[in-house]
């Protein structure tokens, strides 16, 4: 199965999505690798490739359970009647090495997070055995987005625009900060002259009021100058890339 | 940015609301807005945020 170009075999696929399942307990994390590694060991070497087409890149079968844990669901149906979690280990090596390890291992106690930890540092780090691991260290790399260039065109573009936002959210703003002084002023003017109360309420009111608008007025000006100029340079930035 | 908003909004609305209510309360105790204009401190106040006045201002400033 070729994962945007490259190959993905059992033990890259369970190795990256191990290293997906960060956000999961480290006993829920283990139930879970140990399912995925049950799946493939019935569906032998035969199946190994329609599994990982069936399931998919590793990232969104960890977007899935990440899903399900937050729809509520602690993966219980994972774990045996006596609530542990079945032994597992990070597949790193590949079947040969596994077939010849295979009477040594100890596999993963139940509970050994530390354990798990540290084997899992163990395995990122780049060993000379492990040549599937390279490509699965360049998988995840190939996930991460490229360095971005803006274009010429597209920067003055998106500065021309800029500048005509940011003019109409002054002018708002100014508008706003008038607003403001003058609910400050009629407030003021109100509590100097309380002896008259239906007088001190009206400018309170006319206060209050402007003290809102002028308020709404301000924050929308700010909200839309960083929104808009945001929104002006993001297409920028994609378009730039393909240069 | 949504929590600023939200926080905007109750402030804007409790402003409102409690602009509405002095209003509401000045104007069933008997007082009149015109009222306002002879009042020494709100005259003043008055007349310098005046719309018409205001608009005066800008013109004169910029020759229109």
């Amino acid at each position: 199965m070729f994962q945007g170009g490259l190959e993905m075999n059992r033990p890259q696929f369970l190795a990256e999505l191990n290293q997906y399942l960060t956000f999961f307990t480290p006993e829920v994390r283990t139930a879970i690798m140990a399912s995925y590694t049950q799946r493939f060991d019935d569906a032998g070497e035969e199946g190994e490739g329609g599994l990982i087409v069936e399931l998919g890149t590793p990232m969104r079968v960890a977007i899935g359970l990440k899903r399900r844990q937050e729809a509520g669901d602690d993966f219980s149906e994972l774990f045996d009647a006596a609530g542990e979690a079945p032994d597992y280990r990070v597949e790193t090596e590949t079947p040969e090495s596994l077939a010849q390890e295979q009477p040594d291992e100890t596999g993963c106690e139940p509970g050994g997070a530390d354990e798990l930890s540290d084997d899992l540092a163990a395995d990122d780090a780049p060993t000379d055995d492990a040549a599937p691991e390279t490509d699965t260290q360049a998988a995840p790399a190939a996930v991460q987005p490229a360095p971005r260039k803006l274009s010429g065109g597209r920067i003055v573009g998106g500065v021309l625009g800029s500048i005509v936002v940011v003019a109409f959210a002054l002018c708002i703003a100014a508008a706003g900060a008038l607003c403001l002084t003058a609910a400050g002023c009629f407030i003021m003017a109100g509590l100097k002259t309380l002896l008259t109360l239906t007088d001190a309420l009206y400018l309170f009111a006319g206060g209050l009021v402007l003290g809102g608008v002028g308020l709404l007025a301000v924050w929308f000006a700010i909200w839309a100058a960083v929104s808009l100029v945001t929104k002006l340079f993001r297409p920028a930035s994609a378009d730039g890339q393909g240069v | 940015m949504k929590k600023v908003w939200k926080v905007i909004w109750i402030i804007v609305i409790v402003l409102c609301v409690a602009g509405v209510a002095c209003g509401a309360a000045a104007y069933f105790m008997g007082g009149q807005p015109d009222a306002l204009y002879q009042n020494s401190v709100a005259a003043p106040v008055l007349e310098l945020f005046d719309p018409t006045a205001m608009w005066s201002r800008l013109a004169a400033f910029f020759g229109w």
